[in-house]
Protein backbone atom coordinates (compact mmCIF):
# COMPACT_ATOMS: atom_id res chain seq x y z
CA UNK A 1 0.00 0.00 0.00
CA UNK A 2 1.28 3.14 -0.55
CA UNK A 3 -0.22 6.35 0.36
CA UNK A 4 -0.27 10.32 0.74
CA UNK A 5 -0.70 12.02 3.64
CA UNK A 6 -2.97 15.54 3.10
CA UNK A 7 -0.46 17.33 5.61
CA UNK A 8 -1.06 20.96 7.26
CA UNK A 9 1.82 20.86 9.19
CA UNK A 10 -0.61 20.76 11.93
CA UNK A 11 -0.90 18.26 14.84
CA UNK A 12 -3.50 16.31 13.42
CA UNK A 13 -1.67 15.67 9.43
CA UNK A 14 1.56 14.69 11.35
CA UNK A 15 0.06 12.13 14.03
CA UNK A 16 -1.67 10.47 10.80
CA UNK A 17 1.53 10.13 9.28
CA UNK A 18 3.24 9.14 12.18
CA UNK A 19 0.64 6.48 12.77
CA UNK A 20 -0.04 5.52 9.08
CA UNK A 21 3.95 4.97 8.66
CA UNK A 22 3.84 2.35 11.09
CA UNK A 23 2.21 0.36 8.46
CA UNK A 24 2.63 1.70 5.52
CA UNK A 25 4.20 3.66 3.14
CA UNK A 26 4.16 6.84 2.74
CA UNK A 27 5.86 8.70 -0.99
CA UNK A 28 4.43 12.25 -0.90
CA UNK A 29 3.01 14.95 1.48
CA UNK A 30 0.10 16.73 -0.24
CA UNK A 31 -0.58 20.30 0.88
CA UNK A 32 -3.63 21.69 -0.05
CA UNK A 33 -3.35 25.45 0.51
CA UNK A 34 -6.78 27.61 1.14
CA UNK A 35 -7.26 30.97 -0.28
CA UNK A 36 -7.82 32.43 3.41
CA UNK A 37 -7.95 31.02 7.27
CA UNK A 38 -11.68 30.82 6.43
CA UNK A 39 -11.29 27.32 5.16
CA UNK A 40 -13.29 24.07 6.81
CA UNK A 41 -11.00 21.71 5.18
CA UNK A 42 -7.28 22.94 5.16
CA UNK A 43 -5.36 24.90 7.17
CA UNK A 44 -3.61 28.86 6.38
CA UNK A 45 -1.28 30.42 8.35
CA UNK A 46 1.95 29.62 8.09
CA UNK A 47 1.31 27.02 5.44
CA UNK A 48 5.14 27.86 4.07
CA UNK A 49 6.41 25.85 7.19
CA UNK A 50 4.92 22.22 5.59
CA UNK A 51 8.32 22.97 3.34
CA UNK A 52 10.49 22.41 6.18
CA UNK A 53 8.79 20.21 7.63
CA UNK A 54 8.78 17.65 4.59
CA UNK A 55 12.96 18.05 4.33
CA UNK A 56 12.88 17.36 7.98
CA UNK A 57 10.75 13.96 7.17
CA UNK A 58 12.66 13.16 3.97
CA UNK A 59 9.42 12.96 2.18
CA UNK A 60 8.08 14.82 -0.79
CA UNK A 61 5.71 17.55 -0.89
CA UNK A 62 3.38 18.39 -3.04
CA UNK A 63 1.87 21.89 -2.64
CA UNK A 64 -1.73 22.88 -4.40
CA UNK A 65 -3.19 26.51 -4.38
CA UNK A 66 -6.71 25.58 -4.27
CA UNK A 67 -8.25 27.73 -7.72
CA UNK A 68 -11.90 27.50 -8.03
CA UNK A 69 -13.16 25.34 -5.01
CA UNK A 70 -11.08 23.39 -2.56
CA UNK A 71 -12.97 20.30 -3.77
CA UNK A 72 -11.63 20.75 -6.92
CA UNK A 73 -8.24 21.52 -5.93
CA UNK A 74 -7.56 17.95 -4.20
CA UNK A 75 -9.16 16.18 -6.96
CA UNK A 76 -6.94 17.51 -9.22
CA UNK A 77 -4.13 17.03 -7.35
CA UNK A 78 -4.98 13.42 -6.39
CA UNK A 79 -5.35 12.63 -10.10
CA UNK A 80 -1.43 14.19 -10.64
CA UNK A 81 -0.24 12.17 -7.55
CA UNK A 82 -1.64 8.90 -8.87
CA UNK A 83 -0.31 9.31 -12.06
CA UNK A 84 3.42 10.86 -10.64
CA UNK A 85 3.79 9.01 -7.49
CA UNK A 86 1.42 5.77 -8.11
CA UNK A 87 -1.10 5.93 -4.14
CA UNK A 88 -3.27 3.78 -3.40
CA UNK A 89 -4.87 6.08 -1.35
CA UNK A 90 -4.93 9.07 0.88
CA UNK A 91 -4.48 9.83 4.83
CA UNK A 92 -6.51 12.40 6.27
CA UNK A 93 -6.54 13.72 9.96
CA UNK A 94 -10.13 14.11 10.23
CA UNK A 95 -11.25 13.48 13.83
CA UNK A 96 -14.80 14.43 13.70
CA UNK A 97 -15.97 16.60 11.27
CA UNK A 98 -18.80 14.83 9.01
CA UNK A 99 -18.08 17.36 6.57
CA UNK A 100 -14.35 17.27 5.95
CA UNK A 101 -14.67 13.06 6.54
CA UNK A 102 -17.40 12.79 3.34
CA UNK A 103 -15.57 15.17 1.62
CA UNK A 104 -12.64 13.60 1.57
CA UNK A 105 -14.10 10.47 1.47
CA UNK A 106 -15.72 10.99 -1.93
CA UNK A 107 -13.31 12.11 -3.60
CA UNK A 108 -11.20 9.03 -2.79
CA UNK A 109 -13.76 6.99 -3.68
CA UNK A 110 -14.65 9.01 -7.36
CA UNK A 111 -10.73 8.34 -8.18
CA UNK A 112 -10.97 4.85 -6.71
CA UNK A 113 -8.28 5.47 -3.88
CA UNK A 114 -8.52 4.21 -0.38
CA UNK A 115 -9.57 6.47 2.42
CA UNK A 116 -7.29 6.32 5.68
CA UNK A 117 -8.49 8.59 8.65
CA UNK A 118 -6.54 6.95 11.25
CA UNK A 119 -7.15 9.22 14.47
CA UNK A 120 -10.67 9.40 13.32
CA UNK A 121 -13.42 9.67 16.74
CA UNK A 122 -10.41 9.49 18.30
CA UNK A 123 -11.10 10.98 22.24
CA UNK A 124 -9.61 14.04 22.73
CA UNK A 125 -8.14 13.67 25.82
CA UNK A 126 -6.84 10.76 25.33
CA UNK A 127 -5.24 11.91 21.79
CA UNK A 128 -3.23 15.16 23.31
CA UNK A 129 -2.02 12.82 25.92
CA UNK A 130 -0.77 10.45 23.17
CA UNK A 131 1.09 13.07 21.12
CA UNK A 132 2.87 14.72 24.36
CA UNK A 133 4.12 11.22 25.52
CA UNK A 134 5.53 10.43 21.76
CA UNK A 135 7.41 13.24 22.39
CA UNK A 136 5.71 15.65 19.78
CA UNK A 137 6.51 19.11 20.01
CA UNK A 138 3.93 21.48 18.57
CA UNK A 139 2.82 25.38 19.25
CA UNK A 140 -0.54 26.51 18.89
CA UNK A 141 -0.45 29.47 16.51
CA UNK A 142 -4.02 30.64 16.08
CA UNK A 143 -6.59 31.07 18.38
CA UNK A 144 -10.13 31.38 17.10
CA UNK A 145 -12.64 31.05 20.29
CA UNK A 146 -14.14 32.71 23.08
CA UNK A 147 -11.65 33.70 25.49
CA UNK A 148 -9.49 35.30 23.34
CA UNK A 149 -6.34 33.50 24.94
CA UNK A 150 -3.45 35.38 23.33
CA UNK A 151 -0.73 34.09 25.84
CA UNK A 152 -1.25 30.22 24.58
CA UNK A 153 0.13 31.44 21.54
CA UNK A 154 3.26 30.01 20.40
CA UNK A 155 3.34 27.88 23.23
CA UNK A 156 4.27 23.97 23.49
CA UNK A 157 1.57 21.89 24.18
CA UNK A 158 2.11 19.88 27.19
CA UNK A 159 0.28 18.92 30.28
CA UNK A 160 -0.23 22.44 31.73
CA UNK A 161 -2.03 23.71 28.11
CA UNK A 162 -3.55 20.36 27.94
CA UNK A 163 -4.85 21.30 31.47
CA UNK A 164 -6.07 25.02 30.41
CA UNK A 165 -7.92 23.34 26.84
CA UNK A 166 -9.70 21.06 29.50
CA UNK A 167 -10.35 23.84 31.32
CA UNK A 168 -11.61 25.89 28.46
CA UNK A 169 -13.58 22.30 27.23
CA UNK A 170 -15.56 22.75 30.68
CA UNK A 171 -15.94 26.32 30.88
CA UNK A 172 -17.04 27.24 27.11
CA UNK A 173 -17.57 23.85 25.17
CA UNK A 174 -14.58 24.01 23.27
CA UNK A 175 -13.30 20.98 21.27
CA UNK A 176 -10.00 19.91 23.21
CA UNK A 177 -8.18 19.12 19.96
CA UNK A 178 -9.41 21.84 18.18
CA UNK A 179 -11.92 19.77 16.07
CA UNK A 180 -14.29 22.40 15.76
CA UNK A 181 -12.06 25.14 14.70
CA UNK A 182 -11.36 26.61 18.06
CA UNK A 183 -7.21 26.65 17.39
CA UNK A 184 -4.29 25.66 14.94
CA UNK A 185 -1.24 24.02 15.71
CA UNK A 186 1.90 23.51 14.08
CA UNK A 187 4.74 20.94 15.04
CA UNK A 188 7.89 21.89 15.19
CA UNK A 189 9.54 17.92 16.19
CA UNK A 190 7.76 14.53 15.88
CA UNK A 191 9.68 11.13 16.40
CA UNK A 192 9.95 11.32 11.72
CA UNK A 193 11.41 14.49 11.81
CA UNK A 194 15.34 14.14 11.23
CA UNK A 195 15.23 17.55 11.99
CA UNK A 196 13.75 20.39 14.60
CA UNK A 197 12.25 23.29 12.90
CA UNK A 198 13.33 26.59 14.78
CA UNK A 199 11.53 29.37 14.86
CA UNK A 200 13.85 32.32 14.27
CA UNK A 201 10.89 35.43 13.81
CA UNK A 202 7.71 35.45 14.48
CA UNK A 203 4.73 38.03 14.98
CA UNK A 204 1.39 37.65 17.13
CA UNK A 205 -1.56 39.42 14.68
CA UNK A 206 -4.76 39.97 16.75
CA UNK A 207 -8.05 40.84 15.55
CA UNK A 208 -11.59 40.98 17.01
CA UNK A 209 -11.97 37.48 17.59
CA UNK A 210 -8.97 35.72 17.25
CA UNK A 211 -5.20 36.29 17.14
CA UNK A 212 -2.14 34.03 15.56
CA UNK A 213 1.07 33.58 15.45
CA UNK A 214 2.72 34.31 12.61
CA UNK A 215 6.29 32.20 11.74
CA UNK A 216 8.09 34.91 9.45
CA UNK A 217 11.35 32.85 9.74
CA UNK A 218 12.33 29.55 10.75
CA UNK A 219 15.09 26.82 9.85
CA UNK A 220 15.67 23.19 10.27
CA UNK A 221 18.50 22.44 13.26
CA UNK B 1 -19.71 -10.78 27.04
CA UNK B 2 -20.03 -8.95 23.93
CA UNK B 3 -18.18 -9.95 20.62
CA UNK B 4 -16.69 -7.20 18.48
CA UNK B 5 -16.42 -8.44 14.46
CA UNK B 6 -14.10 -6.18 12.50
CA UNK B 7 -14.25 -6.33 8.73
CA UNK B 8 -11.30 -4.35 8.15
CA UNK B 9 -8.84 -5.53 5.65
CA UNK B 10 -5.84 -2.86 6.38
CA UNK B 11 -4.86 -2.02 10.28
CA UNK B 12 -5.33 1.45 9.94
CA UNK B 13 -9.16 1.35 8.85
CA UNK B 14 -9.45 -0.44 12.37
CA UNK B 15 -8.55 2.50 14.07
CA UNK B 16 -11.55 4.08 12.07
CA UNK B 17 -14.21 1.72 12.48
CA UNK B 18 -13.29 -0.71 15.58
CA UNK B 19 -11.55 1.68 17.93
CA UNK B 20 -14.66 3.81 18.56
CA UNK B 21 -16.65 1.21 19.01
CA UNK B 22 -14.30 -0.16 21.53
CA UNK B 23 -14.33 3.44 23.15
CA UNK B 24 -18.05 2.69 23.60
CA UNK B 25 -17.52 -0.56 25.60
CA UNK B 26 -14.84 1.07 27.48
CA UNK B 27 -16.41 4.24 28.63
CA UNK B 28 -18.94 2.16 29.36
CA UNK B 29 -17.35 -0.93 31.38
CA UNK B 30 -18.90 -3.37 29.34
CA UNK B 31 -16.35 -6.98 28.86
CA UNK B 32 -16.19 -7.62 25.20
CA UNK B 33 -13.40 -9.70 23.11
CA UNK B 34 -12.61 -8.76 19.52
CA UNK B 35 -12.58 -11.20 16.64
CA UNK B 36 -11.33 -10.83 13.05
CA UNK B 37 -13.86 -10.94 9.93
CA UNK B 38 -11.89 -14.40 8.58
CA UNK B 39 -12.35 -16.16 11.86
CA UNK B 40 -15.56 -17.49 13.92
CA UNK B 41 -16.25 -15.73 16.94
CA UNK B 42 -17.14 -17.72 19.55
CA UNK B 43 -18.31 -17.50 23.34
CA UNK B 44 -20.14 -14.66 23.18
CA UNK B 45 -23.66 -13.23 24.19
CA UNK B 46 -24.48 -10.25 21.79
CA UNK B 47 -22.19 -9.63 18.38
CA UNK B 48 -21.14 -5.55 17.11
CA UNK B 49 -20.27 -5.75 13.27
CA UNK B 50 -18.65 -2.81 12.43
CA UNK B 51 -18.17 -1.18 8.93
CA UNK B 52 -15.36 -0.54 7.01
CA UNK B 53 -13.75 1.68 4.09
CA UNK B 54 -15.85 2.17 1.05
CA UNK B 55 -13.07 0.21 -0.83
CA UNK B 56 -12.98 -2.68 1.18
CA UNK B 57 -15.15 -5.31 0.19
CA UNK B 58 -12.32 -8.01 1.10
CA UNK B 59 -14.92 -9.06 4.15
CA UNK B 60 -17.82 -10.68 1.67
CA UNK B 61 -14.67 -13.57 1.15
CA UNK B 62 -15.94 -14.74 4.57
CA UNK B 63 -19.46 -14.25 4.66
CA UNK B 64 -19.81 -17.72 6.03
CA UNK B 65 -18.22 -17.36 9.22
CA UNK B 66 -21.17 -15.30 10.34
CA UNK B 67 -23.47 -17.93 9.60
CA UNK B 68 -23.81 -18.95 12.97
CA UNK B 69 -25.36 -15.96 14.22
CA UNK B 70 -28.39 -16.57 12.20
CA UNK B 71 -28.26 -20.09 12.93
CA UNK B 72 -28.17 -19.51 16.92
CA UNK B 73 -30.01 -16.00 16.51
CA UNK B 74 -27.45 -14.60 18.31
CA UNK B 75 -28.71 -10.25 19.24
CA UNK B 76 -26.23 -8.83 16.53
CA UNK B 77 -25.78 -4.87 15.57
CA UNK B 78 -24.57 -5.12 11.77
CA UNK B 79 -23.41 -1.55 11.07
CA UNK B 80 -22.74 -0.78 7.27
CA UNK B 81 -20.71 -3.79 5.85
CA UNK B 82 -21.69 -5.93 8.89
CA UNK B 83 -25.63 -5.15 7.11
CA UNK B 84 -24.10 -6.51 3.68
CA UNK B 85 -22.73 -9.78 5.10
CA UNK B 86 -25.86 -10.68 7.42
CA UNK B 87 -28.47 -9.71 4.39
CA UNK B 88 -26.46 -11.93 1.46
CA UNK B 89 -26.42 -14.51 4.25
CA UNK B 90 -30.34 -14.25 4.18
CA UNK B 91 -30.32 -14.60 0.65
CA UNK B 92 -30.70 -10.77 -0.45
CA UNK B 93 -28.93 -8.96 -3.14
CA UNK B 94 -26.74 -5.91 -2.63
CA UNK B 95 -27.51 -2.87 -5.52
CA UNK B 96 -25.34 -0.31 -6.39
CA UNK B 97 -26.17 2.93 -4.19
CA UNK B 98 -23.73 5.24 -2.97
CA UNK B 99 -24.73 7.32 0.40
CA UNK B 100 -21.51 9.27 1.31
CA UNK B 101 -22.46 11.91 4.52
CA UNK B 102 -24.87 13.13 6.86
CA UNK B 103 -28.37 12.50 5.86
CA UNK B 104 -31.56 13.34 7.72
CA UNK B 105 -33.18 9.64 8.32
CA UNK B 106 -36.86 9.20 8.62
CA UNK B 107 -38.68 7.33 11.30
CA UNK B 108 -41.08 4.67 9.84
CA UNK B 109 -42.06 2.13 12.75
CA UNK B 110 -41.75 2.71 16.05
CA UNK B 111 -38.80 0.77 17.30
CA UNK B 112 -36.78 0.61 21.16
CA UNK B 113 -34.04 2.91 19.50
CA UNK B 114 -35.67 6.06 19.11
CA UNK B 115 -39.19 7.76 18.58
CA UNK B 116 -38.36 10.40 15.99
CA UNK B 117 -36.03 11.19 12.65
CA UNK B 118 -32.67 11.42 13.32
CA UNK B 119 -29.13 12.96 11.46
CA UNK B 120 -26.77 9.76 10.83
CA UNK B 121 -23.33 9.40 8.53
CA UNK B 122 -23.12 7.14 5.89
CA UNK B 123 -20.36 5.66 4.15
CA UNK B 124 -21.86 2.76 1.64
CA UNK B 125 -21.95 2.25 -1.74
CA UNK B 126 -23.86 -1.46 -1.92
CA UNK B 127 -27.60 -1.35 -0.62
CA UNK B 128 -29.11 -4.37 0.36
CA UNK B 129 -32.65 -5.11 -1.18
CA UNK B 130 -34.55 -6.38 1.51
CA UNK B 131 -38.36 -7.72 2.06
CA UNK B 132 -41.33 -7.88 4.37
CA UNK B 133 -39.80 -9.92 6.29
CA UNK B 134 -37.67 -6.99 7.86
CA UNK B 135 -39.04 -4.99 10.68
CA UNK B 136 -37.80 -1.07 9.01
CA UNK B 137 -37.59 1.26 11.50
CA UNK B 138 -35.96 4.26 9.53
CA UNK B 139 -35.53 5.24 5.69
CA UNK B 140 -33.49 7.40 3.88
CA UNK B 141 -35.42 9.00 0.15
CA UNK B 142 -37.12 5.65 0.80
CA UNK B 143 -34.48 2.96 1.01
CA UNK B 144 -34.42 1.21 4.18
CA UNK B 145 -31.18 1.84 6.18
CA UNK B 146 -32.08 1.25 9.35
CA UNK B 147 -34.14 -2.32 10.47
CA UNK B 148 -34.32 -5.47 12.33
CA UNK B 149 -35.17 -8.94 11.85
CA UNK B 150 -35.04 -11.64 14.76
CA UNK B 151 -32.69 -10.80 16.96
CA UNK B 152 -30.73 -8.97 13.98
CA UNK B 153 -30.45 -5.32 13.78
CA UNK B 154 -29.18 -3.66 11.00
CA UNK B 155 -28.03 0.18 10.66
CA UNK B 156 -26.28 1.12 7.30
CA UNK B 157 -25.00 3.96 8.57
CA UNK B 158 -22.43 4.51 11.67
CA UNK B 159 -24.12 4.71 14.51
CA UNK B 160 -20.60 5.67 16.46
CA UNK B 161 -20.27 8.55 14.45
CA UNK B 162 -23.77 10.73 15.44
CA UNK B 163 -25.83 7.88 17.20
CA UNK B 164 -24.01 6.68 19.69
CA UNK B 165 -27.45 5.65 21.96
CA UNK B 166 -28.43 3.23 19.08
CA UNK B 167 -25.05 1.58 20.19
CA UNK B 168 -26.09 1.83 24.06
CA UNK B 169 -29.83 0.76 23.82
CA UNK B 170 -28.49 -2.52 21.80
CA UNK B 171 -26.14 -3.20 24.42
CA UNK B 172 -28.64 -2.58 27.76
CA UNK B 173 -32.15 -2.92 25.90
CA UNK B 174 -31.83 -5.43 23.43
Amino acid sequence: MNLAVLYSGGKDSNYSLFITSKYYKVSVLLNIIPKNNESYLYQYINNKITLLQAKALSIDIYRAEVNESEEKTLKEALIYLKKEYNIDGLVTGAIRSTYQGSKFQKICKDLKLWCFNPIWLINEKIYIKELIKNNFEFIITGWYSYPLDIDILGKKVNTYILNKLIEYNKKYGINIAGEGGEYETIVLYQPLFKKRINIEKYRINIEKNYAEYIIEKASLI
Amino acid sequence: MIGVIYTNKYKLSRREFLRPILYILKENKIKYKIFSYKKIANNVDKIIITGTAIMDFDYLNYIDNFKFIIEKDIKTLAICSGSQIITKLLGYKLINKEIIGKYNINLVNENIFTDKDFEAYFLITKVPQIDKKFNIYGKLNNIPVFYNYKNIYFTLFHPEVLNKYIILKFLYNI
